[in-house]
């Protein structure tokens, strides 16, 4: 029996091709995320254990909650000499981590939207961290030492000078240096180190640091010099081996990408779920063909096990092939979704290609996995041939029996049901509500996915139509074809359908998000101007509060801080430190529980809650619950007010004089500024600028500007989710070509008689192009209508958030036009091949 | 090139032609499947064209029905020349002027029995003659089951929808291809007669390909192939007397 199916799978090769085809697509995406995540991770790993190396230990700022907003704590320089006293130390330096910009040689600041530009302190190369490519280190003020990368871009060498922002304004140093940090090739990390008095000075931290690095004696184990050091420390301060801070750092930046590639091992997973019809759809086909063969195969003695056994062999050869040609595709992917992220602005440092064993056990197990679940059910039928069955000439196709029509409506029906309750009856954060609501719509789609053979028939009738008005008889056959074997062409537009959907379902949901941003900025923002950072990395110096306050058109500035923190049992959200006495003249609450009078008597101790955080942790005015800084501080606070705000204060507010103390994050979010009523607001904006030229890294943003930033947050992220989702509307044009050349193939003779009967190679190729705009169609509609379904839920799900829900016309009559688009593409060749059809051998051919 | 006497409703031949060679292959493997055949087909007469396999008598068939192009010679359909036709060309000719009934699988299975009988007319894009549909229809004795699948149809009742539709365009001549190979004797006898009723009422010139003397007794005229070239016409011959005269001519037991 195994050489039998092997034998089959080499006859076979080109359908075995084409459902090896869209599990190698699947696997490639699954595996080349993880290998894109690792290759990620380790590159971090490098750049950090790079930075260190030298070092033994690091006494730095504790990091308990993972925070994407790096704000040490700090420490006195009475700290370092303390340990340097100790016995076993050979060396411990102090550092300063900050960020800082550099001015480009066009007077621009270059940006860097992924990782800001460091801002270092300069240490010996004991410690590690400096590889020089050329020059020397910083000795004293207005020296500074930049990165090989910034230095080749723009065109700098030793003994220039350049313009650096820190949390003073724009300054001249002269490079003394251009060096790499470590030894990994550097991608995005930019960097100005300095000496480390004019570090201190320039952050000002005179007399402090923020880590210390530390190297021991011979015969001294870092185990001993930790333990030793651990006495001497602060309870925010953490001692740890330098290979496992170089960790904890890696962690950290892996954890600040877990969104995207999340969504990319998502959407691998999805591509591989739509390749599963594909598959279906082939083996059905293929197994129908040999009808015969397994007929004649069960006469002369073949058992059923024999026959199942053969066809999952020959699925499991097919799976274990594909998927590791798709690690293979993988390592292609990987370079691809770098590629992806480079375009939308996310550079990230690249070393050689990681590739671990998790990456080919997932990648594998899920490529074999589906393949042998898609292939059971076509499997089994084969069983089910019997042996006279081999005598009789032809088998009119099968259909569906009433009872398992039954069955099936009634199934989907239930999973309708159970995913619509699901995603509606959600409660807590919106986080919860969403993952609610996502599953709810995973069994909608599946609800749609079992009826679909069922509807497929009534469908196609309707969506035939036109085209047997204009085409007369061959719209009429094209229809007719298609709803032949309703399963198939069922699976073949499930596949387009559940793509379409997915980029419906995205489009309007950022629409709703970002009309709600919209709603929220314009209830809630007073301010005629906000000062930004340009890139979003970019520091704010606090002296730009000082410079447009002193402007006369300026009634009321007021800054905003932000770090990350827990409250009572919430997870990590987003805090911010405000002015009580002049937030309210920038701003003005959305209030749900609360009221002005909560903002003006906010007292120390005293929190505002935004609306989702309050949910997530069960929270309303009056509790008193502690409040857990990202050093691991906690303090007791007492909940004053509920308000609403997704888009500029997410998380909870606090008094600016309690954030200052707790959260070590000098650096200011937003600088609000209002103006004097009838003050001209575009003069003013000439004024602001002007008054932030000193400040190459800010911008001042008028309201609409504001929107348009957040927007087009939304927009890079977007833009990310529709390419990948181009891939999987691409691999269901796969599917129906592979539909349209396995059925033409079985309608050989038939097409052979119409073409003897008149039919031109014309007409062929319309009939054919048809049946795929058809099958096209039929997945587009059902995927437009469930993109605003499931939408709907989810916006309903999230109505309480103020996430708008509108059916965008312009993008649905695109979905649907695209749709119909892939159908005429992916019926190109087939339909040549058909039109080209040798009429004889067709009609020859029994 | 034009025939001696054109139009559709001439008085010349339906269907002649002069020296059809059909050459396939190349070099070693090179095949003569036809080696020069010059026949006529005079209006209204049923042709049975007999041989073993092998004999060319399916190319012959191919050729004359503009299902392909011979290698020299030439065929005139109707007083027009087939030669230099193109694909397109000859299968609108195929549409209005040819008849085709097949061995088996005849009829689309989507498409209901009368459906398929109009369906050449309805490719061509062309007025569909209701009377003549429902005198075709009454002519093969399927009126009441007009509204039927071909697979609620028994292979009988297929093949009169299959000689309804190839009679539908009026064409000049029915090519039938082995049209009784799938069928019981019984039925075989009720799809023969029909075919002869076509001849006698319908003046429809019929030309079939066969290799059973039963079927072909009840032609006018047969044409015995072997190798290529007719190697026999003969008229008015009883089933005894063709299976002699394939004996004769040693064909039998290729067949």
């Amino acid at each position: 029996m195994t050489s039998y199916t092997l034998r089959n799978l080499v006859a076979r090769r080109q359908r075995a091709a084409m459902t090896a085809f869209a599990v190698l697509l699947g696997v490639s995406m699954i595996s080349g995320t993880y290998i894109f995540i690792d290759t990620i991770h380790s590159a971090f790993r490098e750049l950090f254990s790079d930075a260190t190396n030298g070092s033994t230990v690091i006494v730095s700022s504790r990091q308990d909650l993972a925070t994407s907003v790096n704000a040490p704590a700090k420490t006195h320089v009475r700290l370092v000499a303390e340990i340097r006293s100790l016995p076993g130390v050979s060396g411990a330096e102090g550092e300063i981590s900050n960020v800082a910009t550099i001015i480009g040689r066009n007077g621009k600041p270059i940006e860097n939207t992924y990782a800001p530009t460091l801002g270092l302190s300069y240490v010996p190369p004991q410690f590690g961290h400096f590889t020089f490519v050329a020059g020397s280190p910083p000795t004293g003020p207005g020296e500074v030492v930049i990165d090989q990368g910034t230095a080749e871009a723009q065109g700098f060498s030793v003994g220039d000078m350049v313009s650096i922002v820190t949390d003073q304004p724009s300054q001249r140093f002269r490079i003394t240096g251009i060096a790499r940090l470590g030894s990994a090739s550097l991608g995005g990390a930019t960097f100005a180190a300095f000496s480390l008095a004019t570090a201190q000075s320039l952050y000002l931290e005179a007399g402090r640091v923020d880590q210390i690095a530390v190297t021991a004696t011979k015969g001294t184990s870092s185990a001993t010099l930790i333990s030793d050091i651990r006495p001497l420390l602060s309870p925010e301060l953490v001692v740890r081996t330098a290979q496992s801070q170089a960790d904890t750092e890696a962690a950290g930046i892996a954890d600040r990408l877990g969104i995207l590639t999340d969504g990319l091992i998502a959407f691998g997973f999805i591509a591989v779920f739509l390749g599963a019809f594909a598959i279906f759809n082939t083996f059905s086909m293929t197994i129908a063909e040999r009808t015969g063969e397994f007929a004649l195969l069960r006469a002369v003695g073949a058992t059923r096990r024999q026959i199942l056994d053969s066809v999952l062999v020959e699925a499991a050869t097919i799976g274990i092939v594909a998927s590791l040609l798709g690690l293979l595709g993988g390592l292609l992917a990987a370079v691809l979704i770098r590629t992806l992220f480079g375009a939308i602005g996310l550079s990230l440092p690249s070393t050689g290609i990681t590739l671990q064993a998790h990456t080919a056990e997932i990648g594998v197990g899920v490529g074999l996995l589906v393949t042998i679940s898609a292939t059971l059910v076509p499997a089994l039928r084969a069983t089910n041939v019997a042996p006279l069955q081999a005598l009789r000439e032809h088998q009119a196709p099968r259909s569906t029996s009433r009872r398992a029509a039954w069955l099936q409506s009634a199934l989907a029906l239930a999973l309708f049901a159970a995913g619509l309750i699901l995603a509606l009856t959600g409660s807590g954060s919106a986080s919860q509500r969403l993952t609610r609501s996502a599953v709810g719509a995973g069994a909608i789609v599946l609800a749609l996915v079992v009826v679909s053979p069922i509807v497929v028939k009534r469908m196609v009738r309707v969506v035939g139509l036109p085209l047997e008005r204009r085409g007369r008889i061959l719209g009429r056959l094209a229809w007719e074809n298609t709803a032949r074997n309703s399963t198939r062409t069922a699976a073949t537009a499930s596949s387009l359908m559940i793509g379409l959907a997915l980029v419906l379902f995205v489009t309007v949901y950022a629409n709703g998000l970002r009309a709600s941003t919209n709603r929220i900025i314009d209830r809630t923002l007073l301010a005629d101007f906000t000062i930004q950072s340009s890139d979003g990395t970019s520091p704010i110096p606090p002296a730009t509060v000082q410079a447009v306050t002193v402007l006369p058109e300026v009634q009321a500035v007021a800054s905003l801080t932000s770090a990350e923190g827990r409250l009572g049992r919430s997870g990590l959200v987003t805090a911010d430190g405000v002015d009580p006495s002049t937030f309210g003249q920038v701003y003005t609450f959305d209030w749900v529980q609360g009221s002005d009078a909560a903002l003006v008597n906010l007292l120390p101790g005293d929190v505002l809650v935004e609306q989702d955080t309050a949910r997530s942790a069960h929270l309303s005015v009056g509790d008193r619950i502690p409040m857990t800084t990202e050093t691991g501080i906690q303090s007791m606070v007492t909940v004053r007010g509920i308000y609403r705000d997704q888009a500029l204060l997410q998380g909870f507010v606090l008094p600016s004089s309690v954030f200052d103390r707790v959260f070590h994050q000098p650096r200011l979010q937003d600088v609000f500024v209002k103006l004097d009523p009838g003050t001209n607001v575009a003069a003013a904006g000439g004024q602001l600028t002007q008054a932030l030229r000193p400040f190459p890294g800010v911008v001042a943003r008028s309201e609409q500007q504001v929107k348009t930033v957040v927007g087009s947050r939304v927009n890079s992220v977007l833009a990310l989710f529709y390419a990948l989702l181009a891939l999987a509307v691409g691999m269901s044009l796969l599917g129906i070509v592979n539909t349209l050349k396995l059925s033409l193939h079985e309608r050989t003779r038939e097409l052979g008689m119409l073409r003897a009967l008149g039919m031109t190679p014309g007409q062929t190729r319309v009939l054919i192009r048809d049946e795929s705009i058809i099958t096209a169609a039929l997945g587009a509609i059902a995927g437009v209508v469930l993109g605003v379904l499931l939408a709907w839920i989810v916006t309903l799900a999230l109505a309480g958030d103020g996430v708008v829900f509108a059916v965008p016309i312009v993008q649905v009559l695109g979905l649907l036009a695209l749709g119909l688009l892939a159908g005429v593409l992916a019926s190109v060749l087939p339909a040549r091949r058909a039109a080209r059809l040798d009429v004889l051998r067709a009609i020859a051919q029994e | 090139m034009r025939g001696p006497a054109d139009g559709r409703s001439g008085r010349g031949p339906a269907l002649y032609c002069q020296h059809l060679i059909k050459r396939y292959g190349e070099g070693e493997t090179i095949v003569d499947a036809l080696r020069g055949v010059s026949v006529s087909f005079p209006r209204g007469s049923f042709t049975a064209i007999m041989g073993p396999s092998g004999s060319g008598k399916s190319t012959l068939m191919h050729l004359l029905a503009g299902l392909d192009h011979p290698t020299s010679g030439n065929v005139w359909l109707d007083g027009s020349s087939l030669d230099g036709l193109d694909d397109t060309e000859l299968t609108r000719l195929r549409r209005t002027r040819v008849g085709f009934v097949f061995q088996s699988l005849n009829l689309i299975p989507v498409l209901t029995a009368e459906e398929n009988i109009v369906l050449p007319l309805r490719i061509a894009g062309e007025e569909i003659d209701q009377g003549w549909l429902e005198r075709l229809l009454s002519a093969v004795g399927i009126e009441n089951r007009r509204h039927h699948l071909p697979s609620e149809l028994s292979g009988g009742q297929q093949q009169r929808v299959a000689i309804a539709r190839a009679m539908m365009s009026r064409p000049s001549v029915v090519f039938a291809d082995e049209p009784t190979g799938n069928l019981d004797s019984q039925t075989t006898e009720v799809v023969l007669a029909l075919l002869r009723r076509a001849v006698d009422e319908f003046s429809q010139t019929i030309v079939m390909v066969t290799h059973d003397p039963l079927a072909a007794a009840h032609a006018d005229r047969i044409l015995f192939l072997h190798d290529g070239l007719v190697v026999r016409e003969a008229e008015g011959l009883s089933a005894p007397e063709i299976l002699d005269s394939m004996k004769t001519l040693q064909l039998v037991g290729m067949a």
